[in-house]
């Protein structure tokens, strides 16, 4: 389609019905579900679009793996974590600094920050053929030899998968020997029909290793965690901000500009607020089971949303005088936005748009 | 150069009918190369009589790039030629990858060439096809017969079958043939008979009913094939015989795998409870 | 069609699935699928590269029993800046060429606002098949191009030179040379002023290369065309590594191009920028040279980086300005010299900050 095509006026109808058209009939009516055209005001309800199903061969699906979701998604913004891939070099590689997750280690006082390498056990033909147990326990002492980190993550690959190496044990055996804590995921990328059963399996692994292994309870009156931030471009940053601002104090990010300190503390929090929740609501759901924390949905895309979310923790602690500093630091942050905005919006106004 | 694949089901004695029907076709003047494709490299252990064999595997993993086809490839009896894939201890890595590793690089270092004036390629495969990897053999290019030791035990027969049915895959797109059973004789009620009407089921021919002899264990003992150890003895012929009709087999189909009920039945009709 | 991990150790057998989805009428006449096996646990990026330009051979060249008077060149894991270079210079020569792989015009078209599944640009099929039926193969980086050449010969019996990438004087010069006695043909006086240009700049700025210090991360084709390239301008490559295994023999070919150096020269193949790093902090450098991820260490350490090689994610030009040939020689020598120059200005106190240099 040519942008002559595109400017004359074309119905959203139109352009899902001809992207339809050119898929076979079987694959048409799946593909039918995952396009959805969005009316905006009246009283339209919003379509439901078809998510979280196993890609139609014969489609091209952009979507992560199990490893994607588990190594590069959740765990892979924690600085201070050693995150060490257990497969041939691609998925180390390929994993390695590509989300654009900002941390700022000078916040940890040991300015611990291993995002920065690429920690892969390079596996070759021979450990596929004779295993990779050997290969991995030598990556861990390496790494505990060069960075003496606080925690040692293990991330298994598709082909450790196939072979069985057991990276569990291999974790266990290495935590007794090192004294560290070392846990593993088994997040081969086959697992799932996208990256988001890695997602699951990094909260469970997160959980059990790591969650209330430090029931130090910091200062603060009204402590939060924010969970399924990963501080993509320093946006976490930003919420920090004006956490502070507001009087709330943040104890741990899952897990943008984190620490497994934050992690390890994170329970004695008085609540969880949600803002990806395909990614992280695991964590959530079992810490309200096991430490009674509540958890809230949150959204800060857009200054509206983020005045709506501060107002919604704020009614959380049904405290007024939070709600009156939350309401004043909205006050304040809202002109330089609206200026923004004004500037912006006229090139913008009656736009269409398609959101993949 | 013909490449002949030999599978069946675990102990039933693969080994020892592939080696001693090579030393069959040595025998008859033929050069001939096992490729034993097992990881417990016991497939050119009588050809060698006993000769510890380095793998492929071993070998890559301890010269690195830096491989020679002499440092694999050993003689045997009769200017045979050995290899062993080898592979891992069991219960770890992964056996299949490391056959289509081994085989790669026995083609790389020019062990199937022209140069090399092989009259036969023997691929000793261990059990049933369990992986991709165990399938290598008889992919696109390489084995082009394949034959299937089996005996008149029901397991042997359902492991034969389910070969059969890897053996329709390769060979609706590639070139890969079954040209028989070789009955490998436990001294089953009515075997050769069964065995018969079971190739006769398949498609194809029992191409040799090889008789139980204890002069086979005897041999092995002393790690030798019949052949060699009592060129003399009845058993010898039988290979040779089994060798003679090997050479001149000219039937290679595609076999038809039998549904589970039909293998019963053939079973209650010839064997078990006839 | 590529192959990873997981399908090579389950041990998918894609020629007997290529052939059975012929046979099954799944690819209609006049398709093709082409496959190269690739799993990430044997050798690097590069080895399933070299495989897939040999796949290319496998599947397509055919001889036609006469010899055109075309040469085909591959031209190695290159921009598509080089390839686009490559080409003129064989033009320039007035050869015929058919070049595979060809990115160029694919990996830097242009936005027209009309979209286009397949690019103007790239090698076509049908010169593929021609392939077969060149005079000869000119394949510029053993580990890329070696085995397509090698095969192509096999195959065709196409006569093949296998060279180094045409980078700097002495590696365009190779290569110009190498065409110019495979096709019989002169070399043009318009070349022959572009090679003059580079020995000018080279002539110019040599007080600027003389004696610096280089840590270089990248591909062992590229890392053995700039070591020797570096060395022919003065300059010391003291630290080299490559992710990728080569082999022996690469190695004692790199370590040749160095060995009368007058400092002492680190290598390691396959090695890792954090063994780089290392040596870095022990003993420091004045350039680095290498892809995106060595800027870490130049901001670490404080040290000017050139991007050269593959990934480079945070910069445009690779794409479009060649630093192959000699046009591309004096590219790489002004990128040098900016690179040098520049740090040498951010460090100039107010009493010897100069104008002219």
């Amino acid at each position: 389609m040519s942008v002559e095509d595109i400017t004359e006026e074309l119905s959203p109808e139109k352009v899902v019905s001809e992207l339809i058209a050119k898929y076979p009939t079987k694959v048409a009516r799946k593909r039918a579900k995952q396009i959805v055209i969005n009316k905006v005001g009246g009283d339209c309800e919003v379509p439901e679009i078809q998510s979280n199903v196993r890609t139609t061969p014969g489609l091209i699906g952009q979507r992560g793996c199990c490893y994607a979701g588990c190594k590069g998604v959740v765990l892979g913004p924690t600085r201070d974590i050693v995150n060490i891939t257990h497969g041939p070099i691609g998925c180390g590689f390929y994993s390695w600094l590509t989300r654009r997750n900002q941390t700022d280690a000078d916040q940890s006082p040991d300015g611990h920050n291993f995002m920065t390498y690429c920690f892969s056990t390079d596996m070759q033909d021979e450990q596929i053929i004779f295993g990779g147990e050997k290969k991995l326990k030598q990556a861990i002492q390496e790494a505990y030899d060069l960075f003496k980190p606080k925690a040692i993550g293990v991330f298994a690959t598709c082909p450790v998968g196939l072979i069985g190496d057991d990276v569990h044990s291999v974790c266990r055996e290495m935590k007794e020997k090192l004294g560290i804590n070392i846990f593993g995921f088994s997040c081969e990328g086959y697992k799932g029909v996208s990256q988001s059963a890695g997602h699951h399996i990094a909260n469970n692994g997160v959980f059990t290793h790591v969650v209330g292994t430090d029931d130090t309870v910091r200062e603060g009156e009204f402590k939060i965690n924010l969970l399924g931030e990963y501080n993509i471009g320093g946006d976490a940053f930003e919420l920090e901000r004006i956490f502070e601002k507001c009087g709330i104090t943040l104890v741990s990010t899952f897990s943008g500009n984190s620490t497994v300190e934050g992690f390890a503390n994170a329970h004695t929090a008085d609540l969880n607020i949600i803002m990806c929740h395909r990614s992280i609501n695991y964590v959530a759901e079992m810490m309200e089971k096991k430490y009674g924390l509540p958890w809230i949905k949150v959204n800060f895309i857009s200054a509206a949303g983020t005045a709506k979310s501060l107002r919604k923790i704020a009614a959380y602690f049904g405290d007024q005088k939070l709600t009156d500093r939350v309401e004043a630091v909205i006050a304040e942050e809202m002109p330089a936005v609206e200026k923004a905005c004004a500037e912006i919006a006229p090139a913008l106004r009656a736009k269409k748009l398609c959101c993949l | 150069m013909r490449k002949i694949a030999i599978y069946g089901k675990g102990g039933i004695g693969k080994s020892t009918t592939t080696q001693n029907t090579v030393a069959g076709l040595a025998e008859m003047g033929r050069k001939v190369m096992v490729v034993g494709c097992d990881p417990k490299a016991d497939s050119t252990r009588l050809l060698l009589g006993g000769l510890a064999q380095r793998t492929v595997l071993d070998t890559l993993r301890e010269e690195g790039e830096d491989v020679d086809l002499a440092d694999v490839r050993k003689m045997g009896f009769a200017g045979t030629l050995c290899t062993e894939s080898g592979g891992p201890e069991p219960g770890v890595g992964c056996a299949g990858r490391g056959i289509i590793t081994s085989i790669n690089l026995l083609e790389q270092l020019g062990a199937y060439a022209e140069s090399e004036k092989l009259d036969y390629a023997f691929y000793d495969v261990l059990g049933d096809v369990v992986c991709g990897g165990f399938a290598m053999p008889i992919r696109e290019g390489k084995a082009q017969e394949i034959y299937i030791v089996v005996s008149g035990e029901m397991m042997a027969m359902y492991a034969a079958n389910n070969i059969c049915k890897g053996i329709v895959k390769f060979a609706e797109a590639g070139g890969v043939r079954l040209g028989g059973l070789i009955c490998n004789s436990r001294k089953v009620d009515n075997e050769k008979e069964m065995i018969g009407a079971f190739a006769d089921a398949l498609g194809t021919q029992m191409i040799h009913f090889v008789p139980r002899d204890n002069m086979v264990q005897r041999a092995e003992i002393n790690r030798k094939t019949v052949i060699e150890f009592d060129p003399k003895h009845s058993q010898a012929d039988e290979y040779r015989t089994l060798a003679g009709k090997i050479e001149n087999n000219k039937m290679f189909i595609v076999p038809k795998p039998l549904a589970i009920d039909e293998l019963e039945k053939l079973l209650i009709e010839h064997g078990i409870a006839a | 069609m590529h192959t990873t991990c997981l399908s090579e150790t389950i041990g998918d057998d894609i020629p007997q699935i290529i052939n059975k989805a012929k046979a099954d009428g799944k690819i209609p006449p006049g398709r093709y699928v082409i496959h190269a096996n690739t799993p990430s646990y044997v050798g690097s990026h590069v080895t399933g590269f070299s495989n897939m330009t040999k796949a290319m051979v496998d599947y397509f060249a055919e001889s036609n029993g006469h010899k055109n008077k075309v040469i085909n060149l591959i031209p190695g894991y290159s921009e598509p800046s080089d390839m686009e270079e490559i080409r003129r210079i064989a033009s320039l020569m007035g050869i015929k060429t058919i070049m595979f792989p060809d990115t160029s015009g694919v990996l830097n078209g242009p936005l027209t606002g009309k979209f286009k599944m397949y690019p103007e640009g790239g090698v076509t099929i049908p010169e593929l098949k021609q392939a077969g039926s060149s005079m000869g193969t000119v394949a510029m980086g053993r580990l890329a191009s070696g085995p397509a050449a090698r095969a192509l010969d096999a195959k065709c019996k196409v006569h093949c030179e296998i060279l180094d990438l045409p980078m700097g004087l002495h590696g365009t010069d190779m290569f110009v040379d190498m065409l110019r006695r495979m096709a019989g043909v002169n070399v043009p006086d318009s070349l022959t002023l572009e090679r003059g240009q580079m020995v000018d700049v080279i002539s110019d700025m040599h007080q600027y290369f003389y004696g610096k210090k280089v840590a270089i991360a990248g591909d062992p084709d590229q890392l053995l065309a700039l070591a020797k390239f570096l060395v022919s301008i003065d300059m010391y490559p003291v630290y080299m590594v490559s992710g990728t295994p080569a082999g022996k023999k690469f190695e004692a070919s790199l370590r040749e191009v160095v060995k009368d150096l007058p400092h002492e020269v680190k290598i390691k193949i396959p090695g890792d920028m954090f063994l780089l790093h290392q040596w870095i902090k022990n003993e420091p450098v004045d350039l680095l040279i290498g892809n995106t991820y060595l800027k870490y260490i130049a901001k670490d350490e404080d040290i000017p980086l050139l991007r050269y090689g593959f990934p480079i994610f945070d910069r445009v030009g690779h794409s479009y300005f060649p630093t192959m040939g000699y046009k591309g020689g004096i590219r790489l020598l002004e990128k040098i010299t900016d690179t040098l120059l520049d740090r040498k200005d951010r460090d100039a106190t107010d009493i010897n900050m100069e104008l002219v240099m």
